[in-house]
């Protein structure tokens, strides 16, 4: 894979408040690139960097091995999908969507063209003449995309473009942009601080704090390796259990649970003992708060509807695990 | 742009020569002597705030602060129901309510003072009226006086009572005060329309009456002095 | 119960206070048509003030005065207050205090003082007061009302609009031309209109600064009055009190609120 986009170096200070320290990144034509993490972490910032929006204090921004460190947003050919799609109240869908074409002297001929083309992709054409104030949030959005598309960017970014969208809505949307992504072969940076959603949409996932990045990877490895406690804890759901001078993260699905009295089983020997504290209904699964004898530590495993084993509140257990499952993490 | 910062410039440039300079010289002149021709002598000397403490001045400093008191506190009286009114209304009708009490301050004053002149004076609306119904026989004298003077501070500037009380009542409404501010620059305004009559009434009982109440006013005030500075 | 009462009471309060600051004007508008010159005693219905003022030719050279006035002062006025207000949206600035100051001073200070000081400065620099000198007057109140509105309309207009036509290729004068001067409009209209609407009302800083042959409508009025009470006084204070009720809702309905909910 060709590389598209490379930040060197970056940092960033407003003021006196430092808000990257310092960060390498490298993005790859066609990939969908999810920037994960808690707000004020500094995702959306670097996105801002890669349009034009903000500059860094220090280091690089390289698109297409060109330096366009200095190079003011007009003068980019990347776009980008505002958190509150930022549409010109004052102008129709097909204004908004003209607009950047215009700006750039696009013939008129080539441009309707073009207007066109997006609109029957983001299945906008019955609205084509509206106002945005006379759209939903989610047709809005759509307009967002068609009017960053249109200019067919070298880069489409995108500042938590469902963030304002109900949860019904959103589910809808991420699939589409996804196939939209994959059917067009263009490169997509997401920002979002919605993990569930990084681990739907994206071929890759970096995942900042305070400035920094935690880790970077594909779904499945962030999900399954996580490098520390901190991505353990905000991807998915994560028990940590110190051994020794090590930490190892433990996901509830692979914790198993067994009485505490229990002999000549067939599975490995508890590691650790505990009692049961509360058990919450969730549908498919029930969760099983444990807390661990010597610490006032709790953890999550779950029970599975077809399980034959019921476990109560103040059942003394037994907890056990493959060590395949533990992984070895770095501590915060 | 690395020169936008300069678009500030014009204005304020404006505004120097137009208002801070001229005020400079006012406060300059008033250290200032005149000649018996009129003419303005730099000689630096206190004698014009020196002025301020003889009994005349002094008289009508206070007078000028008691007709201030009582204006205010009955344009509390009044104004505050209003607000309190207009507060508690449905949100989609304190927009208007307010703006029905700031119409009349968009009115030129002289002719709202007029407009007190043709109901107060001798053969005006009122007097007629009470003729009119025997109630009187001879018409009052209900213009010229100081209960006059009143009504009319009263009468213009009761609005800018009714609207920063209305904001201070809904001041912990964060989506009022939008709809406050939304009026113009409502607070200012009405700071500048309280004070400024208060300080204009000052120079108006000095005699330099330059407004509508002139007509509202004893008569026999002796005539202003001459600008010395107009050419 | 007691509590409708109690509101009965504070409506019917309410609406008394409404009437205190209404029946005055709406007395002075109905006697601009009544037939007595005279006299409080109704006699009947006429137009003939209102003939009479509109073929008084001094009249209608103030009427000319004060709109030309008014128009200049409010070209001017609106142009550098606009540009302050943008200016002072985009960027921050070492005396930013100093500048708010600026700004906000000749709305707090009382108009006596202001058109004393104007004068006192036309003579110093022994320009002559007229038409011209009324012109700089008015400008220089009507200044800060238009950076106030204009400035209003600008802090409520969401950032990300001018962040969003840069990111599609405009340049910053573009953005401005296409994007920031269409969304203020309203808020630049209503300063007009508020800037207009004080021009044409203005007395006392006009009074200190006219001069021969400057005569403005309030002025004449202010004439009219000394001379005594007459009909044709309230025929042209109905028609002022007409227009300026006009210009201050028309300004008032381009306030930002109104239109808040159809752009989020």
């Amino acid at each position: 894979m060709n590389e598209l986009i490379r930040l060197e170096g970056i940092t960033k200070k407003f003021g006196e408040h430092l808000i990257i320290p310092t960060l390498d990144l490298t993005i790859n034509d066609g990939e969908f690139v999810t920037l994960l993490g808690p707000s004020g972490c500094g995702k959306t910032t670097l996105l801002r960097m890669i349009a034009g929006l903000e500059t860094p204090t220090t280091g690089k921004v390289i698109l297409d091995g060109k330096d366009i460190t200095k190079l003011p947003p007009y003068k980019r050919n990347v776009n980008m999908v505002f958190q509150n799609y930022a549409l010109f109240p004052h102008m129709t869908v097909t204004e908004n969507i003209h607009f950047g074409l215009k700006m750039q002297g696009v013939p008129n001929e080539e441009a309707q063209e073009r207007i066109n083309q997006v609109l029957y992709l983001t299945q906008l054409e019955q609205l084509r003449d509206r106002y945005p104030s006379q759209m939903s949030g989610g047709q809005q959005q759509r307009v967002a995309i068609a009017r960053a598309l249109v200019n067919s960017p070298k880069v489409l970014l995108l500042d938590e473009p469902l963030g304002a969208l109900d949860y019904q809505l959103r589910k809808k949307l991420q699939l589409e942009l996804k196939n939209l992504q994959r059917g067009l072969g263009l490169t997509f940076v997401f920002v979002t601080h919605d993990q569930e959603e990084a681990l739907t949409m994206s071929d890759r996932i970096v995942i900042m704090h305070d400035g920094v990045i935690q880790q970077d990877g594909d779904p499945n490895g962030i999900y399954h390796h996580p490098k520390n406690t901190f991505v353990a804890r905000f991807i998915g759901e994560s028990n940590f259990f110190d051994i020794g001078s090590d930490t190892y993260a433990l996901r509830p699905e692979k914790l198993n649970l067994c009485p505490e009295d229990e002999e000549n089983a067939d599975h490995p020997d508890p590691k650790f003992f505990g009692t049961v504290v509360d058990i919450v209904f969730y549908g498919t699964i029930d969760k099983v708060f444990i807390r661990l004898d010597n610490t006032n530590q709790t953890v999550i495993a779950y029970q599975y509807f077809d399980d034959v084993h019921r476990w109560q509140a103040d059942d003394r257990v037994g907890i056990w695990w493959y060590d395949r499952d533990g992984v070895k993490v770095e501590k915060e | 742009m690395k020169n936008g910062k300069l678009l500030i410039a014009p204005s304020m440039l404006w505004l120097g020569f137009f208002f801070i300079i001229p005020m400079l010289i006012v406060v300059a002149v008033s250290f200032a002597a005149r000649t018996p021709y009129g003419q303005v002598v730099f000689n630096w000397n206190i004698n014009n705030y020196l002025r301020f403490l003889e009994p005349l001045y002094l008289s009508i400093f206070a007078q000028t602060l008691i007709v201030a008191l009582v204006t205010t506190v009955v344009t509390i009286l009044m104004g505050y129901p209003l607000a309190y009114y207009i507060a508690q209304l449905p949100k989609r009708w304190q927009q208007p309510g307010l703006i029905l009490c700031m119409i009349p301050f968009w009115i030129n004053f002289l002719i709202r003072s007029y407009a007190w002149v043709i109901i107060l004076r001798a053969q005006g609306v009122l007097n007629t009226f009470l003729m009119k119904a025997g109630f009187i026989e001879q018409p009052l004298q209900l213009l010229y006086n100081e209960g006059a003077v009143m009504l009319g501070m009263i009468y213009s500037l009761l609005p800018f009572m009714i609207l920063p009380i209305y904001v201070s009542i809904e001041q912990l409404d964060r989506r009022l005060l939008e709809a406050a501010s939304d009026l113009g620059a409502a607070p200012f305004t009405a700071f500048r329309k309280i004070t400024l009559p208060l300080t204009m009434f000052l120079g108006h009982v000095r005699g330099t009456g330059r407004n509508g109440w002139r007509q509202v006013r004893p008569g026999g005030e002796p005539d202003p002095e001459p600008v010395p500075l107009r050419p | 119960m007691q509590k409708t009462w109690r509101s009965h009471l504070l409506l019917a309060y309410s609406l008394a206070i409404l009437a205190f600051l209404y029946v005055p004007l709406v007395i002075l508008a109905m006697y601009s048509f009544n037939d007595s010159r005279i006299n409080a005693v109704w006699t009947g219905f006429t137009f003939r003030w209102y003939e009479q003022l509109f073929n008084n030719r001094r009249v209608l050279e103030a009427l000319i005065n004060t709109l030309i006035i008014g128009f200049a002062s409010t070209i001017v006025s609106t142009t550098l207050g606009t540009i302050a207000a943008i200016a002072l949206h985009r960027y921050k600035y070492k005396m930013q205090s100093v500048i708010n100051g600026l700004v906000y001073l000749p709305i707090l200070i009382p108009e006596i003082v202001m058109g004393l000081s104007l004068l006192v400065l036309f003579s110093q620099v022994q320009m002559p007061l007229g038409k011209g000198s009324l012109i700089l007057a008015h400008i220089t109140f009507c200044l800060s009302f238009v950076v106030i509105t204009v400035g209003a309309r600008l802090d409520g207009m969401r950032s990300d609009y001018e962040q969003a036509a840069s990111d599609l290729y405009a340049t910053p004068w573009q953005c401005f031309r296409y994007i920031t001067l269409p969304l203020i409009m309203p808020g630049i209209v209503a300063g007009a209109l508020i800037a207009f609407t004080l021009s044409i009302d203005d007395f006392v800083i006009s009074f200190f600064v006219a001069g021969p042959n400057s005569t403005t409508l309030p002025l004449y009025i202010y004439a009219m009055v000394k001379r005594g009470i007459s009909p044709e006084i309230n025929a042209l204070s109905t028609l002022m009190m007409v227009v300026e009720i006009i210009l201050v809702l028309l300004a008032e309905f381009l306030q930002p609120s109104h239109k808040v909910k159809a752009e989020d």
